[in-house]
């Protein structure tokens, strides 16, 4: 998916329309052309299907919005952790400390 | 040298187009010569068209002078579309655009689409403020959907 946000949108869908080639996924294929073109603002809405494409496309680009994080000049190691998966700083310092010690001996030895 | 960016007045309308490589020193040559533009009286503006599909990059230090050079033109009561037939630009003038707080510049992947919006009056707030409700549409949709699927 990085290596697609580098391509034009014309190179996008032409890989995607050749990943979902043959007959079994001609549907989904269909799903992803009326797609595109909604996004570029060309067609009118036609059908339901149409408002649900383009509802979701308001909804990503929503998503895209609001997930923009400001502040970005901030040290990553300093970000509080936003949630409880994260290992705490402490736990993490350890980690590196005994990393560092096992590869010290390792190089002694 | 020869900046990596063009302007053109097309009536009311700017129509800056970007390519290249752009660095830092690009940008403040082309906020300088915006300011000349904005500044001269027999010059009227009402609309900006970053074009962006000839990029080819975009510095760090120089996206952080464009969202304060978008920060000025908020101040000109114009409204700007950045338009890029890529996901990555597209992403950059989002932030660029976020990042200035300009409510009247947003980013396209097609002039047809940029169009729609310069019909509206909506500001970007606004259109986010749709695009949620849509999402609680959605959602709600869905729950429908799966309640009526309960037996």
């Amino acid at each position: 998916m990085i290596e697609f946000m580098r391509l034009t949108d014309a190179k996008i869908l032409e890989r995607m329309t050749s990943l979902l080639a043959g007959d079994a996924h001609a549907s989904s294929r269909d799903v992803v052309e009326r797609m595109w073109r909604l996004h570029r603002g060309t067609p009118d809405l036609r059908d339901a299907d149409d408002r649900l494409l383009r509802a979701s496309i308001d909804v990503w680009s929503w998503a895209h919005e609001c997930s923009i994080v400001l502040g970005v000049e901030a040290v990553p190691g300093s970000v509080p952790a936003l949630g409880l998966m994260r290992p705490s700083r402490k736990l993490i310092d350890a980690y590196d400390v005994a990393r560092n010690r096992e590869r010290r001996a390792r190089a002694g030895g | 040298m020869a900046s990596p960016w063009t302007i053109e007045l097309v009536g009311y309308r700017l129509h800056v187009s970007l390519f290249e490589r752009v660095r830092l020193e690009h940008v403040e040559r082309l906020d300088a010569r915006l300011r000349v533009m904005f500044g001269d009286d027999d010059v009227e503006i009402d609309e900006i068209i970053v074009f962006l599909d000839g990029i080819e990059g975009l510095s760090p230090k120089a996206r952080y002078h464009l969202a304060d050079v978008q920060r000025w033109i908020s101040t000109c009561r114009v409204r700007t579309v950045y338009v890029s037939n890529r996901p990555l630009y597209r992403g950059v003038a989002l932030w660029v655009a976020h990042q200035s707080d300009d409510f009247n510049a947003r980013s396209f992947p097609t002039l047809t689409s940029a169009e729609h919006w310069f019909q509206t009056r909506d500001e970007r707030p606004q259109v986010l403020r749709t695009c949620a409700l849509t999402c609680l549409r959605l959602l709600e949709g869905a729950g429908q959907s799966k309640k009526e699927d309960r037996p």
